[in-house]
């Protein structure tokens, strides 16, 4: 017997509640005086048989009554002959939940685990009517309704079973199911069956991380997945093998730097060994738009994460396709991983400057060397906004600086995406309040000498700069270095000694602002004719500093978030090269800053599979992001019993049937199941009707019990 | 009914004897409440009364001769009077602990005293010897047979100090008394009769052997014969102590047979003895009583 809401058999204990009271309505008996007990006792003893009888008997119904209503609560499900006589239920509406997660592409000899579970799907049609109700799902993060029918015939089922594939996505069990649920609940039909056919991969129950931002996991917004009753019957299909050996490409972490053409490129790539067991060796390769740039022979421990770097140079420019690869094992889903980078050319700088910029024009732009950046420089009297044109960098250098229109001039172009570059200099501070969000106190005091902080971890931007670099760049003395303060923590990069910040960045609508506290004469200090004046100042310039230092791009199913400039067509192309033309806005995510400059957001749907997404501002490539299947938990492959699947899920009323086991049986017993709780309220009442029959009933020539 | 009548029966009410402050005054108030109720009753006067004549026989005192019959008839015959018999009447009364109960405002002892000193009250008017045996496993109170108008205050006092005692054994006090009383006479027992009915009645007869009339009172309690208790109680027995839980409600039909089948097998052996049983509850006013005794006191003469 089976319990639907076992949770009541707690009120089983409500039974001691007739028990008191035949205990302390006993003791309260008074004490009466007699002449003699003689024929008490006679009559007693054939008597008190009789009374005994009849209270143990009143009891005993009052005890059953409540009890049998506790049984009724906690709606008891019966099996074998007896349930044969609480009637079987009429057509049936049954929902089929496939797991297509890519785990269910393990290869096994004669083909995928995708195929027994297709397998064992088959073997469920026959134990169907025509008169049932059928639904099928195919499930990974994302339940998909693939197959409906009101009157179920076999044929089609068999013909869509037959083009099913495992696709990419992680198994989220507890959405398909509720989905599932959702589909049972709504039919009309009084048998509802719930079949699930998984690997039951452990991690297909764990919490999962929100789709998109600020949204909460599904599973937490609307409840568990527990069984809300007897109504639908749960089958179990587990098909399963052994956990082999699995080493996956789990990420691929870019350089989030600009990349110049000629540049090493460090890949960063994270392996891991999910075989509890079994080590692992073999080839690792990057490749670039399908040719093979590096190969690496690496060896890893069982249960070992491994981060592997992997450099080779970049020789031309634009958009690249990388990919990463090893050579496949039992799941070959995540043996590959793709990568996306942008090589781009020099970055163009406007220098607006009036004299003494020759440390500063060295450095951005070195006589006799190709640099990565293409110079142009304005004094401030001949700066206007024809020159921000083709600039992605403005650096506002020594000089008088800016004319009062000037600043709205430059607010105006960071705030569509430029980057500007403000060198802190003495007179600068009502420029530097204006571009400043922060409103900072600046003091400049001759004669003063600082040096900087050595950086306790090292700032994104100074990537190629070794310890030993950062050591040296804060040995350099500073004159005449500013005190400043009131910036915010979180935007400085690198402090003076005296908590002055040297150098801090803000953002400005698409753009950023950079505050540099180097002054670029002799005379203002060590630094302009220091080793680290010109890695310092160029990697200010050339480093993308909204983004974060390593960074990969979509998984499988996430939605990708593209600004959409105003009066350009898009167009999408996802991996396996479906088309998408954004619309309208669709919607803008919690959290995200909108300027008026800026039409809008769209949320383009990542690809269902592996590959590359691409964006087209009228037919040109303006970015392009790879997806990767998550391989954090589908990897491992490690699996639960049927049983704990069913525990987990709250599942009360369900039934395994292993690979092993005959469909037939197992499905005509879990179908012999009947809940009996309406049975038993009826007893309770007949019961209780009877109870009362007998407590008011009066003894011939006696009176009622009290 | 004239009310006058009415009133007298009032005084013939247990509830009502039980008011008054003295034994005597109570058996007073029974017996002439009784009598003066009985004017139409075959019971006249109590004085000494002329029985018959019979012939005079040679050496008798010729005290007693009547000459007015011998001047009539030139015979000479001798008044016989009533009073000469001078009865000797014993009146046993059961103090034991199971006496001491009376759903009502009188206990079967108290009872059983007011109906003794009634009892007494009359037999001294009648110039009978009475004599009084209180007693419980034993006789505890023993007063001789007299019949002077001072054997009266002497029963009422010692009536009146009569409290309950310990547990009943009827038969050897029978058995003592019937051996204690040499002179044949008229023994009044006055007992609920809770002790084995075989030992009960060999006493009875007992007496019957030595050749005295018995009048017995059966007292008890309305309740005793109905047991009319609600719910379930917990009985204690006043002579032992014991205690029975029970449902009376539940047992009451077959405790009423029982009790029935005693009492019937009491006055059929009586009967069988001939012993005037009266089974008297303390309900019952005492006219019930005294027209009994004086029944039997007339068979007696």
């Amino acid at each position: 017997m089976n319990f639907l809401n076992p949770i009541f058999l707690f009120s089983l204990a409500a039974v001691a509640v007739p028990l008191l009271i035949h205990i302390f309505s006993r003791r309260r008996i008074p004490e009466i005086p007699f002449s003699t007990l003689r024929f008490l006792k006679r009559s007693d003893r054939r008597s008190m048989r009789r009374v005994n009888f009849r209270r143990w008997l009143l009891l005993l119904l009052r005890i059953a009554a409540v009890a049998l209503l506790a049984l009724a609560f906690a709606r008891p499900v019966i099996k074998g002959r007896l349930a044969g006589m609480f009637g079987e239920s009429g057509a049936k509406a049954v929902c089929i939940m496939l797991d297509k997660s890519y785990s269910m592409g393990v290869e096994e000899e004669g083909g995928l685990l995708f195929d027994r579970a297709r397998e064992r799907v088959r073997e469920i049609f026959p134990h169907l009517n025509e008169d049932d109700e059928v639904t099928i799902f195919l499930f990974d993060d994302t339940p998909e309704q693939v197959f409906e029918s009101q009157r179920f015939r076999s044929g089609p089922a068999l013909d869509l079973l037959e083009r099913m594939e495992p696709a990419w996505g992680e198994t989220d069990l507890r959405e398909g199911i509720r989905a599932a649920r959702d589909i049972l609940e709504r039919s009309r039909r009084e048998a509802r069956e719930l079949f699930v056919i998984s690997d039951f991969q452990r991690s297909a129950l764990s919490a999962r991380a929100p789709r998109v931002p600020g949204e909460e996991p599904a599973a937490e917004r609307r409840g568990d997945g527990g069984s809300d009753g007897g109504r639908i019957r749960e089958y179990l299909l587990p098909v399963q093998s052994d956990p082999g050996p699995n080493v996956s490409v789990e990420k691929v972490f870019t350089p989030r730097v600009a990349i110049h053409k000629g540049e090493i490129v460090a890949l960063r790539i994270l392996l891991k060994n999910h075989s509890p067991s079994l080590g692992a060796r073999f080839p690792l390769r990057v490749s670039l738009d399908g040719t093979r740039i590096v190969e690496k022979e690496v060896e890893i421990a069982p249960r070992d994460s491994r981060e592997e770097i992997l450099e080779f140079p970049v020789e031309k420019t634009g958009w690249i396709k990388g990919e990463v690869s090893k050579k496949e094992d039992r799941l070959g889903a995540d043996d590959r991983r793709f990568f996306s980078m942008y090589v781009r050319e020099k970055v163009s700088l406007l220098l607006i400057a009036d004299e003494q910029a020759f440390y500063l024009e060295q450095a951005l732009s070195p006589d006799g060397v190709e640099g990565d950046i293409r110079l142009r420089r304005k004094g401030w009297k001949e700066f206007d906004s024809a020159d921000l044109e083709g600039a992605e960098v403005l650096l506002l250098g020594t000089g008088k600086g800016p004319a009062g229109g000037d600043i709205g001039l430059i607010k105006s172009y960071a705030a569509r995406g430029g980057r500007v570059l403000v060198l802190v200099l003495p007179q600068r501070e009502a420029l530097i309040r204006e571009l400043s969000g922060s409103d900072p106190m600046l003091g400049f005091e001759p004669g003063r000498t600082m040096t900087i902080e050595e950086p306790r971890e090292k700032p994104g931007f100074l990537l190629p700069f070794d310890r030993e670099d950062l050591t040296g760049l804060s040995r350099i003395r500073f004159l005449a270095a500013p005190r400043i303060r009131g910036v915010p923590d979180d935007l400085v990069r690198i402090y003076f000694r005296d908590g002055s910040p040297f150098i801090w960045t803000q953002r400005l609508g698409r753009g950023s602002i950079t505050f540099a506290a180097l002054d670029p004469r002799p005379a203002a200090g060590d630094l302009p004719l220091s080793p680290y004046f010109l890695p310092l100042v160029q990697q200010l310039v050339l480093t993308e500093e909204k983004l974060p230092v390593y960074g990969e791009g979509a998984t499988v199913e996430d939605e990708v978030i593209w600004e959409k400039r105003p009066g350009i067509e898009y167009t999408v192309r996802l991996p396996g090269g479906d088309t998408y033309r954004p619309g309208k806005p669709a919607r803008v995510p919690p959290g995200a800053e909108q300027f008026d400059e800026i039409a809008g957001e769209v949320v383009i749907p990542a690809g269902r599979e592996p590959g590359f997404l691409a964006v087209y501002e009228d037919s040109q490539l303006v970015w392009q992001v790879e997806v990767n299947p998550r391989c954090e938990r589908e990897s491992d492959l490690a699996v639960m019993s049927a049983e704990e699947v069913a525990d987990s899920l709250g599942f009360r009323y369900y039934q395994v049937i292993g690979e092993g086991e005959e469909m037939a049986a197992g499905i005509h017993s879990a179908r012999e199941g009947r809940e009996i709780s309406t049975f038993l309220v009826m007893v309770a009442i007949l019961v209780f009707t009877l109870e009362l029959f007998l407590a008011q009933r009066k003894e011939p020539g006696g009176e009622r019990q009290t | 009914m004239s009310a006058g009548k009415k009133d007298f029966t009032e005084f013939l009410r247990p509830e009502t004897v039980s008011r008054l402050a003295h034994m005597e005054l109570r058996a007073r108030l029974i017996v002439e409440g009784f009598i003066a109720g009985l004017h139409r009753s075959p019971y006249h006067g109590f004085s000494v009364e002329f029985a018959e004549y019979r012939q005079y026989n040679y050496g008798e005192s010729t005290r007693n001769i009547d000459w007015k019959i011998y001047a009539k008839t030139d015979r000479c015959y001798v008044k016989v009077f009533e009073d000469e018999t001078n009865l000797n009447a014993t009146l046993l009364l059961d103090q034991s602990a199971s006496m001491d109960f009376g759903s009502t405002s009188v206990t079967k002892l108290r009872y059983g005293s007011f109906l003794s000193a009634a009892l007494g009250y009359l037999m001294i008017k009648q110039r009978d010897a009475v004599g009084l045996a209180v007693f419980d496993e034993k006789i505890n109170i023993m007063i001789p047979h007299r019949s002077v108008k001072r054997q009266l205050f002497h029963l009422m006092r010692t009536l009146e100090l009569v409290v309950p005692g310990a547990r009943t054994r009827i038969s050897s006090t029978l058995h003592e008394m019937a051996d204690r009383i040499k002179r044949r006479g008229l023994v009044v027992l006055i007992s609920d009769l809770f002790d084995d009915p075989d030992k009960v009645m060999n006493g009875l007869k007992h007496f019957r052997h030595r050749g005295h009339e018995i009048v017995l009172f059966h007292l008890l309690d309305p309740v005793e014969l109905t047991l009319d208790y609600q719910g379930e109680v917990k009985f204690v027995d006043r002579e032992t102590g014991e205690k029975l839980r029970a449902q009376p409600w539940f047992l009451k039909r077959e405790y009423q047979r029982d009790v029935r089948e005693w009492t019937g097998w009491l006055e059929k052996r009586c009967k069988e003895n001939a012993i005037d049983y009266n089974l008297i509850t303390v309900d019952r006013p005492f006219d019930q009583a005294l027209v009994s005794y004086l029944g039997k006191r007339k068979r007696m003469k």
